[in-house]
């Protein structure tokens, strides 16, 4: 096991190293130069060089890498262009509220999606199970920033029930009021994938012998369904939820812009709008990490819930 | 899945069509499944009202009209007009050559790229390291960000919105392809063809891609509705087509402005891409089964 997790991180410090050659060659290729978001409409040659000086945008591309990659090696992603503080502190302070958003999220789509699952699979092919998936497929097809302004329509502009803006508060906590809509869009949004997949596994570890086994020792269909059918039938939703943990900026981009909600989805969208390159970087180096290390996580998990599965 | 419960009386006659071609036996099986059709209908309906725009749509969609701007939906301005006095009933036709464009452009882009990737992934051990490498490094890499990067970098054009959201999704693709490929691999005809001395180009042409062609139809279609998605949100971003053509995305966007006075901005653009985004989900479900193949059925 030990070895098993060393040879896993040992394979991810390459991966993030490539990442980072990728988005710093895409960034020296493109046409646009980050200098122009940092003068005025008319300014002068010198004025433009003296930006790009300070921008250390005058080194040739290889050593502008080599010197990143050597700090960042040592933890140290340099300065951003436009926030005044370092790389990371501007990923640590957007990290908080896009975490609250989204575990509140998941725990959303996770108490929505497994009973729905779990009941379609139970009673297949009958006339909930046609509903539930009819609904999936709705919801597949729902453009999540249009939910959004449909929330934000109904219940911030008719109702004035909901606050459609910011997090309403000052404090570590999100008021509860101006979580609610972000939740739901973001929750909401990942159900169907969920519960497709809790279906489909259900259905498969249901044929299984052991639910058989369990059936003939005289269980208690609960009992069946949960401690043997379900447990089982979780491990591909814990896969998908592990590989939807890329969405944790992405997904957040288009409901946090909507929100104006003060986290790593509106620092991404802020960040490549002013061709902030130190963060952009940061922020790419960042998720992948954070990605990879939950994928370890999940694998590791794996072995808690089904006893069969072992890392050599 | 809706349709299993449209299959089982189709299987129960199924002695009726076993005589006719392939094609056929399908057609009558998707025609059974009446979401599917009803999708398929409107779809194309869709197309051609998007084909045929400036015939179909009532007014110009980018000339202004500032006296009559933002007037709810009457007889005269069946969706109401925008904060320029523009039509948005024609600019929604409008904005549908855009969705649709991209969609298919993009999709053929993504079918191109996931085929020979997978394809050569599966049949060259050399390549498949490497290949596969690069999808898990796009799988590492959020989604969206990274479409939203390229696009900000090298700028917001429809051409730009194709290349990227193909560059940044024929992963789903590779792997299926690859998956696929390399069970047929070991197949019979496979090895009889290789012994029979045909080139590895003819083998692909020949054997494996119409093996697979099946799944990646199903592919296509299912892609199509995720690729609306991602460019609608893009336009909706102002990194997708720019101004003043029209888009679905575009126009929420500027909608939103005007969230509190003109709900029509904000409800019928959104509800074109929800209709057509599901319209493409039935069909390409639809078409999963009816396919009789293996393929297909992988997807």
């Amino acid at each position: 096991m030990t070895r098993f997790i060393v040879n896993r991180i040992a394979q991810i410090i390459p991966l993030l190293v490539l990442l980072s050659v990728f988005i710093f060659t895409m960034m020296h290729l493109a046409p646009g130069s980050p200098e122009s978001f940092y003068l005025t409409d008319h300014y002068t040659e010198e004025q433009a060089e003296a930006v790009r000086e300070k921008l250390g945008l005058n080194e040739p591309p290889v050593r502008q890498y080599l010197t990143w990659l050597g700090a960042a090696i040592r933890g140290d992603f340099g300065q951003t262009f436009s926030y005044g503080v370092s790389v990371t502190e501007v990923i640590l302070s957007r990290l908080w509220p896009t975490l609250q958003l989204q575990l509140l999220a998941l725990s959303v789509s996770v108490i929505i999606a497994v009973p729905a699952g779990v009941i379609s699979a139970l009673r297949r092919n009958s006339r909930l199970d046609h509903s539930i998936t009819t609904a999936t497929l709705f919801g597949l097809s729902m453009p999540d920033f249009w939910f959004a302004l449909l929330l934000m329509l109904t219940f911030s502009v008719h109702l004035g029930w909901l606050p459609a803006f910011g997090t309403g508060s000052e404090g570590l906590f999100a008021a509860p009021l101006n979580l609610v809509m972000p939740v739901a869009v973001l929750g909401l949004s990942a159900v169907p994938w969920y519960a497709r997949v809790v279906r489909s596994s259900m259905l498969d570890s249901l044929a299984e012998d052991y639910i058989l086994t369990a059936a003939a020792k005289g269980l208690t269909p609960t009992r069946i369904t949960i401690h043997h059918a379900l447990r089982i039938a979780i491990l591909p939703l814990v896969t998908v939820i592990g590989l939807s943990m890329a969405r944790v900026l992405s997904g957040v981009i288009v409901v946090e812009t909507i929100f104006v909600w003060p986290g790593l989805g509106q620092l991404a969208w802020e960040a490549v709008i002013r061709q902030d390159y130190p963060v952009i970087l940061g922020l790419t180096i960042f998720t992948a990490a954070f990605v990879m290390i939950f994928s370890l996580i999940v694998d590791i998990l794996y072995t808690y819930i089904d006893p069969r599965i072992r890392y050599v | 899945m809706s349709s299993e419960r449209l299959a089982s009386p189709a299987t129960a006659t199924h002695g009726q069509v076993r005589s006719g071609s392939r094609f056929r036996r399908i057609a009558w099986r998707y025609s059974r499944n009446r979401p599917a059709v009803v999708a398929m209908a409107f779809l194309t309906v869709l197309i051609i009202v998007a084909i045929l725009a400036p015939l179909a749509a009532p007014y110009d969609p980018v000339v202004q009209d500032l006296p009559r701007r933002l007037e709810p939906p009457s007889k005269e301005f069946l969706l109401g007009t925008d904060a320029f006095g523009r039509d948005s009933f024609s600019r929604m036709i409008y904005g549908a050559r855009v969705s649709l464009l991209v969609a298919f452009a993009t999709v053929a882009l993504i079918i191109l790229i996931g085929t020979t990737v997978g394809i050569l992934a599966a049949y060259y051990r050399l390549l498949d390291g490497p290949l596969m490498r690069i999808v898990d490094l796009l799988m590492a890499m959020p989604p969206l960000f990274l479409l939203i990067m390229l696009v900000a970098l090298f700028g917001a054009s429809t051409g730009h919105t194709v290349l990227f959201i193909a560059l940044s999704y024929w992963r789903t693709t590779a792997r299926y392809v690859r998956g696929q490929v390399l069970s047929l691999k070991h197949r019979d005809y496979v090895k009889a063809a290789l012994a029979s001395g045909a080139s590895d180009l003819r083998i692909f042409v020949r054997h494996i891609i119409p093996n697979i062609s099946d799944g990646l139809i199903v592919i296509a279609t299912l892609s199509i509705s995720f690729v609306i998605l991602l460019e609608t949100a893009l336009s909706y971003l102002g990194l997708g087509a720019q101004p003043p053509t029209p888009s679905w995305g575009g126009m929420l966007a500027d909608g939103r402005q005007y969230l509190q006075i003109s709900w029509w901005l904000t409800v019928f653009p959104g509800l074109a891409i929800f209709l057509t985004v599901m319209a493409f989900n039935f069909v390409g479900d639809g078409l999963r089964d009816a396919f009789d193949s293996r393929s297909a059925k992988a997807v």
